[in-house]
């Protein structure tokens, strides 16, 4: 059963497992990431309050986060096809995956912004920088190991996603594992795929967190 | 026209229905080339206080002007500018933990539009003149505290401010530290006339560095003026208090005096002396005039700005009678004396 057709079909889904995370990652970072900036910024402690923005914002990220993926991916099924034509197939699922990821990613660069010490904050601040100034000079650079951890994790998250969107026809490995593992009985290829959906976690989470701690300079 | 002039400042704070009244009514005016101390116990207000000198934290009343400027009459823009002029040192440092020495002291340039070639050289000089020349390309975690506090001073002094506060900023230091800083402090003040304010719970950093002080008490300024002044003649409870726990010696040697004995009962003396030759023929003369013993509770020599000054306080003999002749005594030979109430350590 080892043939060429079936590691074509493997290499094929690390491909489509691997575009589908990382589009879905950089898209989701496109919305999370301002979202997560706003909120950390006008959340009660931080450095312009706004408590509508706020609740309007914390009040999305938590009713989407509540809805289980699975169940994301059902609801969301016509609002994908709208989008990209067609409700099946890898890039289908990105869309999914990006409205789950987004406020998930937006929670992660929140808690991040909010790790840095105010007293940083407070001395740009004296020097006259103004807001934006404060965010993306002072703010993202002091948070950027925290950041690249929590993008880190985020990936490999969203990687877990997309082997779940295999259930219903997402492509990919996970959609290998399920096809084989659980419609064919085909064992073999469930735990060959489940093997490299591990190797590539350990991937993303090992040079994540190296660059990190690389571009930590705490120590 | 003064550096820096406070007029009728309140601020409150309010918090979960709250009021906490952090300053009121304070009026102050810091005069250009000021070393200017501001004292006070913990929560006292002080910090809220500076916060206001550039607007980091906005009045709930009052008035703060910069060289004849009302800040709370600027725009956000022209607020930003000015607090770029207003330079900022802290007790943590607050150094960008991500950047090294170098880039730390081209942040407030690079902020105000400064090339980046232009910010290096300049940040080169300023490091060399904190004496740090060799640290550019460390990281503030890899410096010790006194270090940090270096690249602080050389960061406020590149957009040439007019104006240097300080919080607390020799708080979190040992005393040669904290005296090694104080001594650049006083040359950045003397070399290029930069307008100090410094912040402290430790008289002795007023003594060493200051030419004026305030003391604030629960938000309240008790009192301010001349440091000789205020050491010799310390008018409200706060500031005699604040100057019993001055320790003897150098600045930062920590806020407790040495006492040869637990002050305590008896009638107490405290006598200023501007010269020490005073001290010990006047002090043994009255012994063998009276022939009763007085208790050195406490003598030291002070160095207040620049002037050697002779503190000594006195518990007299029980005998009421002897205490009015003692007292008598020493006004005849024209000195200052007080009497220091209260049980003191
Ligand atoms: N942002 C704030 N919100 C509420 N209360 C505040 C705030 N900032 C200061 N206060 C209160 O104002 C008072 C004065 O605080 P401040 O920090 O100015 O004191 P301080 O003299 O600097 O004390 P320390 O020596 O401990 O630094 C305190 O009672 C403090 O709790
Ligand atoms: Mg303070």
């Amino acid at each position: 059963m080892w043939n060429n057709q079936v590691i074509i079909m493997l290499l094929e889904g690390i491909r489509d497992t691997l575009y589908m995370t990382l589009m879905s990652t950089v898209i989701g970072y496109v919305i999370g990431l301002p979202m997560g900036i706003l909120l950390a910024v006008t959340d009660r402690d931080g450095i312009r309050p706004n408590a509508v923005i706020y609740k309007l914002l914390d009040v999305t990220a938590n009713l989407i986060r509540s809805v289980p993926f699975l169940i994301l991916l059902i609801v969301l099924i016509p609002f994908t096809r709208f989008v990209v034509g067609k409700s099946y197939g890898p890039t289908a699922t990105i869309v999914p995956l990006v409205i789950a990821a987004a406020p998930y990613i937006a929670r992660m660069v929140e808690s991040s912004l909010k790790e840095v010490d105010a007293g940083v904050i407070e001395a740009a601040r004296s020097m006259g920088a103004s807001d934006f100034a404060v965010i993306t000079r002072v703010m993202l650079v002091e948070a950027r190991t925290s950041l690249i951890v929590g993008a880190t994790i985020s990936l490999g998250t969203i990687l877990g996603y997309s082997a779940m969107a295999g259930t219903v026809g997402g492509g990919g490995l996970g959609d290998i594992a399920i096809r084989y593992g659980y419609t064919r009985w085909q064992t073999d290829i469930m735990v060959v795929t489940v093997i490299l959906l591990v190797i590539l976690f350990q991937i993303f989470q090992t040079a994540g967190m190296k660059l990190a701690s690389h571009l930590d300079k705490r120590k | 026209m003064a550096a820096i002039e406070v007029r009728h400042l309140y601020k409150s704070f309010t918090q979960k229905g709250m009021t906490v009244e952090a300053l009121s009514d304070i009026n102050l005016t810091v005069e250009q080339g000021d070393i200017y101390g501001i004292i006070g116990m913990s929560g006292a207000g002080k910090s809220t206080l500076v916060r206001c000198f550039n607007y980091l934290e906005r009045p709930t009343d009052g008035q703060v002007l910069i060289e004849g400027r009302e800040l709370g009459s600027l725009t956000e823009k022209e607020l930003r500018v000015q607090r770029s002029e207003i330079a900022m040192i802290f007790q943590n440092f607050n150094l960008l933990m991500q950047k090294n020495v170098l880039d730390n002291i081209c942040f407030p340039m690079r902020l105000s539009g400064k090339k980046k070639s232009e910010a290096r050289q300049r940040a080169r000089e300023l490091l060399a003149m904190v004496g740090l020349a060799e640290k550019e390309r460390a990281y503030p975690a890899q410096l010790s505290g006194g270090q940090k506090q270096r690249v602080a001073i050389a960061r406020a002094l590149a957009c040439e401010p007019k104006i240097l506060l300080c919080d607390e900023a020799t708080s979190a230091l040992d005393p040669q530290t904290t005296a090694a800083i104080l001594e650049l402090l006083r040359e950045i003040n003397r070399s290029l006339g930069i307008t100090i304010i410094i912040i402290t719970h430790q008289m002795s950093v007023i003594r060493e560095v200051c030419n004026r002080v305030a003391i604030i008490e629960r938000g309240v300024l008790v009192e301010n003026g001349r440091v000789e002044e205020i050491f010799s003649h310390p008018k409200s409870r706060a500031a005699r208090e604040l100057i019993l726990r001055d320790g003897p010696g150098g600045a930062g040697e920590g806020d407790r005096p040495v006492l040869p004995e637990r002050m305590s009962g008896g009638k107490k003396l405290r006598i200023v002396f501007s010269e020490n030759s005073a001290f010990e023929p006047l002090i043994a003369n009255m012994i063998l005039k009276f022939g009763a013993p007085v208790n050195i509770l406490r003598a030291d020599t002070k160095n207040v700005g620049g002037v050697a000054k002779g503190e000594m306080i006195l518990g007299l003999p029980e005998d009421g009678h002897l205490q009015i002749d003692i007292e008598k005594y020493l006004k005849e030979k024209g000195l200052e004396i007080e009497e220091v109430t209260g049980d003191v350590e």
